[in-house]
C-alpha cells in the first residue's frame, strides 16, 4: 500500500548553506589565481561538515565566502536565508552579527583586552549593556572551565585556553553557522581532541551547524559531511 | 565595548608606543604654539596706527637719511604751497648714536610739532622743558630698562629722561629731544634730514605730493613719500618675518595632522588584523572607524595637554628676564586663551583628517584581506 510522503519540516528541506558555482579568483600581479572554482554544495542545519584538502587548496577562501567576509567572483551563496553575493556592506554586518561565528587556527583574539571582554565583543558590537554582555561571557567561560582566567589578556593564556576563548566568542550570540578554519592546527593532540569534541557537541545539540576546514584526514571521522577540495575545485567523493 | 573603551584599552596596552606618539606630536604642538605666539606679537606690533596723509621729503641719494642734509629751500618750498594744502612743515633730525652703550636713534624736532606732525603721544612722565631733557620711546624704555629719571649720556652730555612716548612707525626705539637742544648739542648746521609735511585737512595728499615732487627745489634730488609707505618699507623685514612665522606655525599644525596620520597608519600597518577582527565580531565599518578616529584624537589630545603647558612654561621662562627683542621690538610671547582654543580646534581637526586618510583605505578592504595580512 502506498503512503503519501510525509512532508519533512522546512528547516530540513532548506539547507543552512547553499552554494552554486561559487568561484573566487585573485590577481597577483599579472597572474590570476583561481583560489576557488565552481563550488556547489549544500550543508543542512545541524551538520558537522569538514572541508578537507592540502594547504593552498582553497579551504580558507571557501570559509571566508560562506562567512560573508569576502565576496565571490562568480556564483551564488546563500547562508541562513541571506544571499551573500548580493548583500550590501550593512547587510553583511547584520549577517555577521546574527548568523555566523568564526574560529581560527591562531585564535585571533584582541591582545589588548581581557578574555571576558574578547568573548563579549559580539554582544557589545550590537549595543548590549556592558554588564550584561560581560555576565554572559563569564557564564560561557565558566562552562568551558576558564572562569578563573576571564580577566587575563590573551598573551597570558595557553594556546588551548585561547582557542576555547575564541570558541566562546564564536558561540556567544548563538549563531546558526560556525566556521572553524584549522582550529586544531596550532594545538597538541589533547588540545585538538578537546576542540573537536566541543565542536561536535555544538553540532549535536542541533542549534549550530559547523563547517571545519582541515588538512588532517583523521578529523573526518567526527563529521557528517566531507567536502574535499583540490586546487580550488571540489573533488567528487 | 564602545569605540571609546576600545581606544582607551588599546592605548593603555602599549604604553611606550602611546607615549612616543604623544611626545612626537607634542613637540610639534610646542613649535606651532611658539611660532603662533611670535607671529601674534609681531603682528600686534606691526598693526601701527596710520599717520594719515603725512608726507615726508628726503634725499633720494642716500640709503640712510641720517647721512644726508636737506637745505632750507626744501622746507620753504613745502611751506610755499600755503595753508590750503599744507598745515605744518616740520624738520626732523636724526642720528644713530651710542647712548649708555646702546645703539640708539636720536631724533630731534621742534617741540611744538611732537604731538602733531610727529605723532608722539606721551605715555608717562612729561614732555621736556628747555634744558638737558629728553623723552624715550616705550620700546626703548622696555628693552634698555631705562625709565623716568634715568640719565643718558648723549654725545657726551648727560640728559634726563622726563617721559616715555608711543608712536606709530619706527620711532618706538628712539630718543626724542627738542630741536633747540639738538642745535645746542650738534651745532646749528645740517640739522634737517627729513622734512615732515602735514597735509591740510580737506586737502588731497596726492595733489600735495605731486606738487612737491614737481617743485624745482625738490625735483631730481629729493623724493616725496607718504610717511606710512616709508614706515612700511622700514618694517618690511619684520613683515617678511611675520609671514614666515605664519607659514611656520601653519606648517607645524599640518605636521600635527601628519603625525596623527603616521600614528594611525603605523598602527594599522602593524596590526591590520585588529580592525578585521572587530568587523568579524559584528562591528560595523562606522564603529571601527569611530574607534580608530577616537584613538588618534586621544593621542592628539594627550599631545595637546602636554604641548600647550610646555609651550606656556617655555614662554614664561623666556620672559623671566624681560621680553625677547627682535630688532629692538619687544616681543611678548603669551599663550592667549583664544589662540589656544583655535589651536585645540585645528589640532583636533588635523588629527581627524590624518586618521581619516589612513583608515579610509583599510576599511574599504574586505574583512578576509585584513585577516590574511
Ligand atoms: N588575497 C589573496 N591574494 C592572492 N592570492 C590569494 C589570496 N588569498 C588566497 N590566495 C591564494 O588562493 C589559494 C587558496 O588559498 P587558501 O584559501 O588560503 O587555501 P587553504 O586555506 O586551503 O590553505 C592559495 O593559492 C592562495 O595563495
Ligand atoms: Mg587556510
Amino acid at each position: 500500500m502506498d503512503t503519501p510522503p510525509v512532508p519533512r519540516p522546512l528547516v530540513d528541506v532548506v539547507p543552512l548553506v547553499r552554494a552554486e558555482g561559487l568561484s573566487r579568483h585573485y590577481t597577483r600581479g599579472s597572474e590570476i589565481v583561481d583560489a576557488l572554482a565552481d563550488i556547489t554544495l549544500d550543508i543542512p542545519r545541524g551538520a558537522f561538515a569538514v572541508v578537507l584538502g592540502p594547504s593552498g587548496c582553497g579551504k580558507s577562501t571557501l570559509l571566508h565566502l560562506l562567512g560573508g567576509i569576502e565576496r565571490p567572483s562568480q556564483g551564488a551563496v546563500t547562508v541562513d536565508g541571506v544571499s551573500l553575493e548580493r548583500a550590501s556592506e550593512a547587510e553583511l554586518t547584520r549577517f555577521r552579527r546574527r548568523s555566523v561565528g568564526f574560529i581560527f587556527q591562531f585564535y585571533n583574539l584582541l591582545p589588548f583586552i581581557s578574555a571576558d571582554e574578547n568573548v563579549a565583543l559580539p554582544l557589545l558590537a550590537v549595543g548590549q549593556a556592558r554588564a550584561d554582555a560581560l555576565r554572559a561571557a563569564r557564564a560561557i567561560l565558566d562552562q568551558m572551565g576558564l572562569g578563573a582566567r576571564r580577566g587575563h589578556r590573551p598573551a597570558e593564556l595557553s594556546g588551548g585556553e585561547q582557542q576555547r576563548v575564541a570558541i566562546a566568542r564564536a558561540i556567544i550570540t548563538r549563531p546558526p553557522l560556525i566556521l572553524a578554519d584549522e582550529p586544531t592546527g596550532d594545538l597538541d593532540a589533547a588540545g585538538a581532541e578537546a576542540v573537536v569534541s566541543m565542536l561536535r557537541d555544538l553540532a549535536r545539540d542541533g542549534q549550530h551547524t559547523i563547517v571545519m576546514a582541515t588538512h588532517n584526514q583523521r578529523l573526518v571521522q567526527a563529521s557528517d559531511q566531507v567536502i574535499r577540495l583540490s586546487s580550488g575545485r571540489r573533488e567528487p567523493r | 565595548m564602545t569605540p571609546l573603551r576600545l581606544a582607551l584599552a588599546d592605548l593603555g596596552f602599549d604604553r611606550l608606543r602611546t607615549m612616543l606618539s604623544i611626545a612626537g606630536m607634542a613637540s610639534v604642538i610646542v613649535c606651532a604654539m611658539l611660532l603662533g605666539a611670535m607671529a601674534a606679537a609681531l603682528s600686534d606690533f606691526l598693526a601701527v596706527p596710520s599717520t594719515g596723509s603725512n608726507l615726508i621729503i628726503l634725499d633720494g641719494n642716500y640709503v640712510d637719511p641720517s647721512d644726508s642734509t636737506l637745505p632750507d629751500e626744501v622746507m620753504r618750498a613745502a611751506e610755499a604751497l600755503g595753508p590750503q594744502l599744507v598745515s605744518r612743515v616740520s624738520p626732523l633730525f636724526f642720528r644713530q648714536l651710542r647712548v649708555n652703550d646702546r645703539l640708539v636713534q636720536v631724533r630731534a624736532a621742534p617741540l611744538a610739532d611732537w604731538a602733531g606732525a610727529q605723532h608722539l603721544s606721551l605715555q608717562s612722565g612729561r614732555w621736556p622743558n628747555i634744558g638737558n631733557e629728553v623723552v624715550i620711546g616705550e620700546g626703548l624704555a622696555d628693552s634698555a630698562g631705562w625709565n623716568l629719571g634715568s640719565v643718558l649720556i648723549i654725545y657726551g652730555r648727560p640728559m634726563t629722561v622726563t617721559g616715555t612716548f608711543r608712536s606709530p612707525g619706527v620711532a618706538f626705539a628712539a630718543v626724542y629731544m627738542p630741536l633747540e637742544l639738538a642745535r645746542d648739542l650738534f651745532g646749528p648746521d645740517r640739522l634737517t634730514q627729513i622734512v615732515t609735511v602735514q597735509v591740510a585737512l580737506g586737502a588731497d595728499g596726492e595733489t600735495v605730493s605731486a606738487r612737491l615732487a614737481a617743485d624745482p627745489e625738490i625735483a631730481g634730488r629729493f623724493v616725496v613719500f607718504y610717511e606710512d609707505t616709508y614706515t612700511r618699507r622700514n618694517t618690511e623685514l619684520l613683515r617678511d618675518l611675520l609671514n614666515l612665522m605664519y607659514v611656520g606655525s601653519g606648517l607645524a599644525l599640518l605636521a600635527v595632522g601628519m603625525g596623527a596620520y603616521m600614528a594611525s597608519a603605523l598602527h594599522l600597518a602593524e596590526r591590520p588584523r585588529e580592525s578585521a577582527l572587530l568587523r568579524l565580531s559584528g562591528f560595523s565599518v562606522a564603529q571601527v572607524s569611530a574607534y580608530l578616529l577616537l584613538r588618534t584624537e586621544m593621542l592628539a589630545a594627550g599631545a595637546f595637554c602636554i604641548g600647550v603647558p610646555l609651550a606656556s612654561a617655555w614662554m614664561s621662562a623666556l620672559y623671566a628676564d624681560g621680553p625677547a627683542y627682535v630688532f629692538n621690538v619687544p616681543i611678548r610671547l603669551t599663550a592667549d586663551p583664544n589662540r589656544v582654543a583655535i589651536f585645540a580646534a585645528l589640532t583636533a581637526l588635523s588629527a581627524f583628517a590624518g586618521a581619516l586618510v589612513s583608515t579610509a583605505g583599510l576599511l574599504r578592504a574586505s574583512v578576509a584581506q585584513g585577516l590574511r595580512s
